[in-house]
């Protein structure tokens, strides 16, 4: 199934990716090696300025990330309609085993990025560059990972096949499947409510207490640590009840159909501050680790209250526009 | 306080070819602040390339540069460019105002990184332009502007983000007697602003001047007298 | 905040001086970008359009159609079998229908010939005919006109020609026929007390699948043809054929994004010697490559603009482009269809990724070069 046209996008992108995680690997190791401020020689400007490069090829790939992933769910949305039993994205996604593998492995790369985006900015702001080596290093990681970022959707493109019969996202998020997606689902929508409250409110607290004061390592990493797991509570809370809402249906647990335009693109309103939130969070985790190095002193707090400050509002919209969404719904969960 | 401070400082051009040459050769200056000083020489005595080092548009091959006491020799050059951004103001000797925007744009292209606030921005863009009598032509594109109109905007534009130092390369080259005797005018009205201005020269009518506190003459990459 | 809105307000401004500065630069650089933009906007809108309207005919047709087949083959269906069908649990009505493809030696064409089913508006008279308008129009007709049709035993079947039918639903009706019950059986000598297939209507979605098991389970020698499979076959052939064709346009996309790596990497000594002078004043690479991505930005939202504003006037305004053979299929008594518009915010986003990630990756390299450039050539004069 690889000739359609947003088929042949994603491949695009993910040759795109490979490409730059095989051009970042070279760079890195010259990097890794040779990174001499003190050095005047030409070399040493050579490095530096490869490193403009490097940090726009990793900015670009980020980007490239951010269009695959609804490129992705919507492209499997599509071809829901000629695979047998799918009714949506999900169908599509389990049809074989790189579906929601890629789909992961997409939002992984993708915060791995943000993540490296933020050594980056940390480690430029300061005369004395006090992280390219270690962000190098960090490079070394990426450019794997982002290469199997780009493969998996090849490969579920590629073993997509018509004649599977796969299921609908009604039995994939349906409470009584054996899997992940149907614990989540059959996860009662009391405890998931309050799990997905109590890490909304914990990391709306903790940014906030950060993006106040100048605050230490520690509170740092704990808003960012708190960010994350606030990720993942208002995606498995999105599966077991806010979806649920939404689509006023209690059996319908599907995380992607309220994308779609048949409910206003109303996923897009708890999706985007989400991942900004969480961008933002990441970014928090990584100053906590680097705020070890002396040189940062001057200038960490000040990004670290930016950020701090984008998340909390980030994670608060998706806490209000969620209130709203169980508020307007019809649904009443036990 | 020593303003700038040049220890060693050797360039060398085409290094490990057959056509290496050194254009500088062992430079060892200390310039105070709020000097008005301008090296002279022979074309090809280096004058040039040690105002681009001392600018950070260059890196010495070897020797250091300190500026206010700190060594600034192996900045990277994103830190140079914000160090040159904040503490220099030039002026070329082909000027290179950007042909098709209009004299006032020239003027606030340096500060457009920065990121400040346009009205305010353009308010002192204007007012450098009237202080050096072209404010008239403010709209203006450059290219239909004269030569000592030319001149004036960029010196507006050098002095846009208010450094420190100015650095002006054979500034009257282009210019006849009466446009040079307007700039050494201009000249004096900055200085008593208390700013540094370095300039390279060899027009008698500059290095003779009254304005002028120092003279460093050089000669191979060396310099022969500084008095 | 503020800060970084002024900041790329600016760089856009000198962004866009800087286009406008090379007039003729930009102009064929937009041309070329918006030409490559519209062919594949071309190909996706008219494929999805198209799409769109075999989901629209297949919409009004049945939920099951039940065939018979006989030794492997294709056979007429007894009307007893429509009483058993009847009995089926779930089926809401059972219709027997009568159609065949018709060879008519003049045009060396097959067209469809079909009797409406009773009760529809199309039920047409013994000795009366209405014609789909690409048939009309490849024989001459209009209404009034005379139909001639040589049936099985030679012999000439006159049909008057009553109405043409509506253009509209070219697709399902351009190459179509509709007799009568009683024209049909004696045009293609076709026995009494037999149809062609049986349509069965059944209300419940869910069960359409469930109804075609229970009749292949009750009469071993038919098929049943569900509905939703014929869209899948659709939906799949027509997006495969929009890939394929797409895939020929690969060709085009390489030699674009060499072209803007080309314009890109070959900077003129004027806008050489500008971006030194940028970086003298005080510019950044950063800075550099960032209002060159304004100027990227630029050109690209412009020829995207009219690229795909193009293609849609292109598709739906100018009759039988150039892609109908390649996407629809190939036959002489094409349907002459106007597409109804139709676009999503999907399709443009895979458009955008199809024209301006290819012209954004060609340009990264060339402007990272020319941001590092050396600042002090403006000092070397």
């Amino acid at each position: 199934m690889l000739l359609q046209p947003p088929v042949l996008a994603l491949l695009l992108m993910s040759a795109l990716e490979v490409a730059i995680a095989l051009a970042v690997i070279p760079f890195a190791v010259s990097i890794v090696r040779h990174w001499d401020l003190g050095d005047a020689s030409e070399r040493q400007v050579r490095l530096e300025r490869r490193t403009r490069l490097v940090s726009t090829l990793v900015a670009f790939a980020m980007g490239l990330q951010i269009l695959t992933l609804p490129v992705l769910v919507f492209t499997a949305d599509r071809l829901a309609a000629q695979l047998s039993g799918a009714m949506c994205a999900v169908g599509t996604l389990n049809a074989n085993a790189y579906g929601f593998a890629a789909l992961s492995a997409q939002m992984v790369a993708f915060f791995a990025a943000v993540a490296w985006l933020a050594l980056d900015a940390m480690d430029v702001s300061v005369p004395t560059y006090p992280l390219t080596r270690i962000k190098y290093v960090a490079a070394l990681v990426l450019a794997p990972l982002l290469a199997l970022a780009a493969g998996l959707p090849v490969a579920f493109f590629a073993m997509l096949e018509p004649s599977v019969i796969t299921s609908c996202c009604a039995r994939v998020f349906a409470s009584d499947a054996p899997s992940v997606s149907g614990a989540l689902a059959a996860w009662p929508a009391g405890p998931a409510m309050i799990a997905f409250y109590v890490s909304l409110a914990a990391a709306v607290m903790f940014s906030l207490h950060v993006a106040t004061g100048r605050r230490g390592r520690a509170s740092a990493a704990l808003a960012g640590g708190a960010g994350l797991v606030a990720f993942a509570s208002v995606i498995a809370g999105v599966v077991s009840f806010l979806a649920p809402a939404v689509y006023d249906d209690v059996l319908h647990h599907c995380p992607f159909c309220f994308l779609k335009a048949e409910y206003h693109h109303q996923g897009y309103l708890i999706y985007v501050p989400l991942f900004v939130a969480t961008a933002n969070s990441t970014w928090l985790l990584c100053a906590s680790l680097a705020a070890r190095v002396p040189a940062l002193e001057d200038v960490l707090p000040r990004s670290q209250r930016r950020w701090a400050a984008v998340a909390a509002a980030g994670f608060m919209l998706v806490a209000l526009i969620s209130s709203i969404m169980l508020a307007r719904s019809h649904v009443t969960f036990q | 306080m020593n303003a700038i401070e040049l220890v060693g400082i050797r360039k060398a051009f085409n290094r490990g070819l057959a056509t290496e040459v050194w254009a500088l050769d062992g430079i060892d200056v200390t310039i105070p602040a709020g000097q008005v000083a301008v090296f002279s020489g022979p074309s090809g005595s280096g004058k040039t390339t040690l105002l681009s080092i001392i600018g950070g548009m260059a890196r010495p091959t070897e020797g250091r540069v300190r500026l206010d006491g700190q060594d600034v020799s192996s900045y990277s050059e994103r830190f140079l460019t914000v160090l040159r951004r904040m503490r220099f103001g030039f002026v070329f000797q082909d000027l290179h105002l950007i042909r098709g925007l209009s004299a006032l744009e020239n003027v606030m292209i340096p500060a457009y990184p920065l990121g400040n606030d346009w009205h305010p921005l353009r308010d002192r863009a204007l007012s450098l332009l009237s202080r050096l009598d072209v404010v008239h032509r403010a709209a203006t594109r450059v290219e239909f502007l004269s030569g000592g109109e030319q001149q004036r905007v960029a010196i507006a534009r050098a002095l846009v983000n208010d450094p420190p130092v100015l650095l002006a390369d054979e500034p009257t080259a282009n210019l006849d007697s009466a446009l040079t005797t307007q700039f050494l005018g201009i000249l004096e009205s900055l200085s008593g602003d208390g700013r540094t201005i370095l300039m390279s020269s060899h027009d008698p009518a500059v290095t003779s001047s009254a304005v002028i506190q120092r003279r460093i003459a050089m000669h191979d990459g060396r310099i022969v007298e500084d008095r | 905040m503020r800060r970084w809105l002024n900041r790329q307000r600016s760089l856009a401004d000198v962004a866009l001086a800087s286009l406008g500065r090379r007039r003729t630069r930009t102009m064929a650089l937009l041309v070329v970008y918006a030409l490559v933009v519209s062919v594949v906007a071309a190909v996706m809108l008219y494929a999805q359009a198209v799409r769109r309207e075999a989901g629209r005919v297949l919409a009004q047709s049945p939920a099951v159609i039940v065939q018979r087949l006989q030794a492997g083959r294709f056979a007429l269906v007894p009307d007893t079998y429509a009483e058993a069908l009847r009995a089926i649990r779930g089926v809401q009505s059972v219709e027997g229908r009568l159609w065949g493809y018709y060879y008519d030696p003049v045009l060396k064409v097959a067209v469809t010939v079909m009797v409406a089913p009773e009760g529809s508006a199309h039920v047409v008279q013994d000795g009366h005919a209405r014609v789909g308008p690409a048939v009309a129009r490849a024989k001459g007709l209009s209404a009034g006109g005379q139909l001639l049709l040589i049936t099985t035993a030679r012999d000439v079947l006159r049909l008057t020609v009553d109405e043409l039918l509506p253009d509209e639903s070219a697709v399902l009706t351009a190459d179509l026929i509709l007799i009568s019950a009683a024209d049909f059986r004696a045009l293609f000598d076709h026995p009494a007390g037999f149809y062609t297939d049986i349509a069965l209507s059944v209300a419940n979605p869910a069960e359409h699948r469930r109804v075609a098991e229970k009749v292949t389970t009750r009469m071993p020698d038919t098929r049943a043809i569900v509905r939703d499979d014929i869209a899948r076959t659709y939906a799949a052939t027509f997006s495969w054929r929009e890939g394929l064709v797409l895939v020929a346009f690969i060709g085009v996309l390489a030699a674009f994004a060499l072209f803007a790596f080309d314009r890109a990497s070959g900077l003129s000594a004027d806008e050489t010697r500008e971006i030194a002078v940028l970086k003298a004043v005080g510019w950044d690479a950063g800075d550099v490559m960032a209002m060159k991505a304004w100027e990227g930005a630029l050109v690209s939202a412009v020829a995207f603009a009219a690229g795909y504003l193009a293609a849609y006037l292109f598709v739906f305004y100018v009759p039988a482009g150039p892609f109908d053979g390649a996407l629809r299929g190939w036959t002489v008594v094409r349907p002459r269809i106007r597409l109804t518009p139709d676009t999503d915010a999907f399709q443009v986003a895979t458009l955008f990724v199809l024209s301006v990630v290819p012209y954004t990756a060609a340009i990264l390299v060339p402007v990272w070069r020319a941001a590092v450039a050396e600042p002090d050539v403006v000092m070397r004069g």
